[in-house]
């Protein structure tokens, strides 16, 4: 029976950060979170928003 | 257009999911909408439709953790940002929160990824997250 490959990951019970592949998506944004952007963010999902009566269903209330 | 299969598998609070916000494009000026990293403060539901949004906290590559330990969730140590699924430090700024409908508008899938989920915030980054809130609450009263 072949000895399993002891590796960083199961040594130590978890994965270093440089052994996991992030696609470009999870660099690839550099704007600081302004009041404007998530303005303009809010007017696009404003109609959605406001037509509905909402409940929380998770989370903190 | 088809409705990805994905919007029929609702987030969970305190999931981080990628979620599209503006940036200028540095091609030509103009602005494109990016994915970066959320974090999912509230799920709700309509009433009247039964369709989901979230209250989302974007996440910035910018920590200003001297100024902003307090008021936001930074998740910077390199092992919880593995657990966490984030790439890199990310403050999520609890400043500027909003609640987007759970549609594909909004909410993206990285390439490789089958759902906009990148991962979910530990027990202990949860309990920092309630903290935070009292804090802010103590200090907003």
């Amino acid at each position: 029976m072949a000895t399993p490959v002891q590796t960083a990951a199961s040594m130590t019970g978890r994965v270093p950060m440089q052994d996991r592949e992030f696609p470009k998506e999870a660099f690839d944004y550099d704007a600081e979170v302004t009041k404007e952007a998530i303005d303009q963010i809010k007017e696009k999902a404003a109609t959605t928003i406001n037509s509905e009566e909402w409940e929380i269903i998770d989370g903190f209330r | 257009m088809t409705v990805p299969s994905w919007v029929a598998q609702q987030p969970s609070a305190f999931d981080i999911v990628a979620c599209y916000f503006p940036e200028k494009d540095v091609t030509d000026g103009g602005e494109i909408f990016k994915l970066r990293p959320a974090l999912v403060l509230k799920v709700l539901k309509g009433k009247n439709t039964g369709s989901i949004a979230c209250e989302v906290a974007y996440g910035t590559k910018n920590l200003k953790f001297v100024q902003r330990k307090n008021r936001d969730v930074i998740i910077q140590n390199a092992a919880d940002l593995t657990i966490i699924g984030l790439a890199m430090a990310t403050r999520f700024d609890l400043d500027n929160t909003l609640i987007l409908p759970w549609s594909e508008k909004f909410f993206g899938c990285w390439t490789g990824y089958q759902h906009p989920k990148i991962g979910q915030l530990t027990e202990k980054y949860v309990k920092d997250y309630a903290y935070t809130m009292m804090l802010r609450q103590g200090i907003n009263d």
